[in-house]
């Protein structure tokens, strides 16, 4: 079932909480809203659940599912699974009755039969691997547990659309990354229109076919995962998707300055700030005839399969972070308080000057 | 009910529930201790009160007496067995209350431990 969503916005009193929006969400697609808390995303998620009403404004804001219009549907005929951050689960029932209570408030015309309730439970309860705890109570289970409960009960009513919000953001990073792989696998078997929300962009690139950025109630972008990274439309999302080394100087006959350090550049005169990754940035013991960028490393932590290195100097506004490859790290025998130089490997600069920045990079 | 927000009832109104549907399966099942031990404190006082049912309701015999009124009445009357078997029935009262109320805390306690 598709969403498409027309001229949405919402206040809460004098705050906007969403400028007027338009988002088309394909049959059987994975989309993540990511953004900073009180960017709106979570305000758009409860619009398309219903559990938030649009603003009435003097253009008609509409929602669809597929051809059906819910821009007026209550949240309860929209048929949709709704997944909250904290579960959200009955606490005076068991995990059978969580997951059976879709089914159980069915009017009596449509409600299957007790037998049929239990197997279908039963079924969604082996799906989530829980099957052994369907007798226990949600203060009974860890959280991850919980919220594989709190699927499970969305599911029962076999929604078209599925939203998730924040669904892993209260979980410790293992068990929040089992439950993504197994999120996805679902999406996969079951195809149905999932949205979720969530605040960590590493969730979003891993799990979407699309991500849509949001800041400010404003949508900055929408991509997929890899275009998103690959090329941002905007300093924000640039910012938001990852770490940033910022160079600010000025240009002078393509030679970029700023305190001691100086670098080539193809950049017509004036002040310029560039931007660039952590794995962007190479480390030297000499610098070269392109640039002369002294720092001195006041921080080493192996992370996993690389090695981060935070980099100060007089002519740097904010520590620098660089990722180092472990045989690089060995081969420089980098320890704190050693003297190197850096080269910016690829850069990326954002006018602001313009509205609608073309972003211009070059490979160095 | 404040302090439980009312994330039940939305996750309840999502998965279908009418209005009358969550409230009898949602929320009154999580308020029920709650709501019974106010019925408990709110008897207590009402055993208890003396001076304001008497200034205001006048204390007419069987239409607006209340049992410690009553007891007074009695009392002035010189029924003494009247006001005892009246005083013996409110101590009684009081300790069903009392029972009650104890008996609700320790339930409270070890749901508490429980959870």
């Amino acid at each position: 079932m598709s969403i498409h969503l027309h001229n949405i916005a919402k206040h809460f009193g004098t705050t906007q909480a969403l400028e007027p929006i338009n988002l088309d969400i394909h049959e059987g697609e994975l989309v993540g809203l990511l953004g900073p808390s009180g960017s709106g995303k979570t305000t758009l998620l409860r619009i398309i659940a219903g559990l938030e009403n649009a603003d009435r404004t003097a253009q008609p804001s509409k929602i669809l599912f597929g051809d059906r219009d819910v821009t007026n549907v209550h949240v309860r005929d929209r048929r949709i699974g709704f997944v909250f951050q904290h579960y959200a689960l009955f606490r005076h029932m068991s995990v059978y009755d969580n997951v059976a209570f879709g089914l159980t408030v069915l009017s009596r015309k449509r409600r299957p039969s007790s037998g049929e309730i239990r197997t279908r439970v039963f079924r969604l309860l082996e799906m989530v691997k829980l099957e052994h705890l369907a007798n226990r109570y949600p203060a009974q289970l860890s959280g991850g547990q919980q919220q594989r409960v709190s699927l499970a009960r969305a599911l029962a009513v076999e929604p078209e659309v599925l939203l998730l919000d924040e669904p892993f953001g209260a979980l410790d990073a293992k068990v929040r990354q089992e439950l993504r792989r197994w999120l996805r696998h679902l999406h996969d078997e079951f195809n149905f229109t999932s949205v979720f929300v969530t605040h960590d962009q590493e969730e979003a690139l891993e799990l979407s076919d699309r991500v849509v950025v949001m800041s400010n109630g404003r949508i900055e972008q929408i991509d997929t995962p890899d275009e998103l990274y690959r090329e941002p439309k905007n300093r924000f999302v640039f910012e938001f998707l990852g770490d940033v080394n910022h160079l600010e100087g000025k240009v002078t006959n393509g030679v970029l300055t700023c305190g001691d350090a100086y670098w080539h550049v193809d950049l017509p005169d004036g002040h310029e700030e560039l931007l660039l990754r952590p794995h962007e940035v190479r480390l030297t013991e000499q610098p070269t005839s392109e640039s002369h960028l002294p720092v001195t490393i006041t921080a080493i932590s192996p992370v996993g399969a690389e090695v981060r290195v935070e980099l100060e100097a007089d002519w740097l506004a904010q520590p620098w972070l660089a990722t180092v490859r472990h045989t690089d790290f060995e081969h420089l025998a980098l320890r704190r308080g050693q003297r190197l130089f850096a080269h910016p490997r690829h850069w990326r600069r954002f006018p602001k000057a313009e509205p609608k920045a073309t972003e211009q990079s070059r490979v160095a | 009910m404040q302090a439980q927000g009312s994330r039940e009832e939305e996750a309840a109104v999502t998965l279908g529930a009418s209005g009358w549907t969550t409230f009898r399966r949602v929320t009154l099942p999580n308020i029920r201790w709650a709501l019974l031990y106010g019925v408990i404190l709110t008897n207590a006082r009402a055993v208890g009160e003396f001076g304001a049912v008497s200034v205001v309701s006048g204390a007419i015999r069987g239409k607006t007496n209340t049992l410690p009124l009553h007891l007074e009445q009695l009392y002035q009357d010189y029924n003494a067995v009247g006001a005892f078997a009246c005083a013996a029935l409110l101590a009684f009262i009081a300790l069903l209350t009392l029972a009650a109320k104890a008996g609700l805390e320790w339930r409270a306690a070890r749901r508490e431990a429980f959870a």
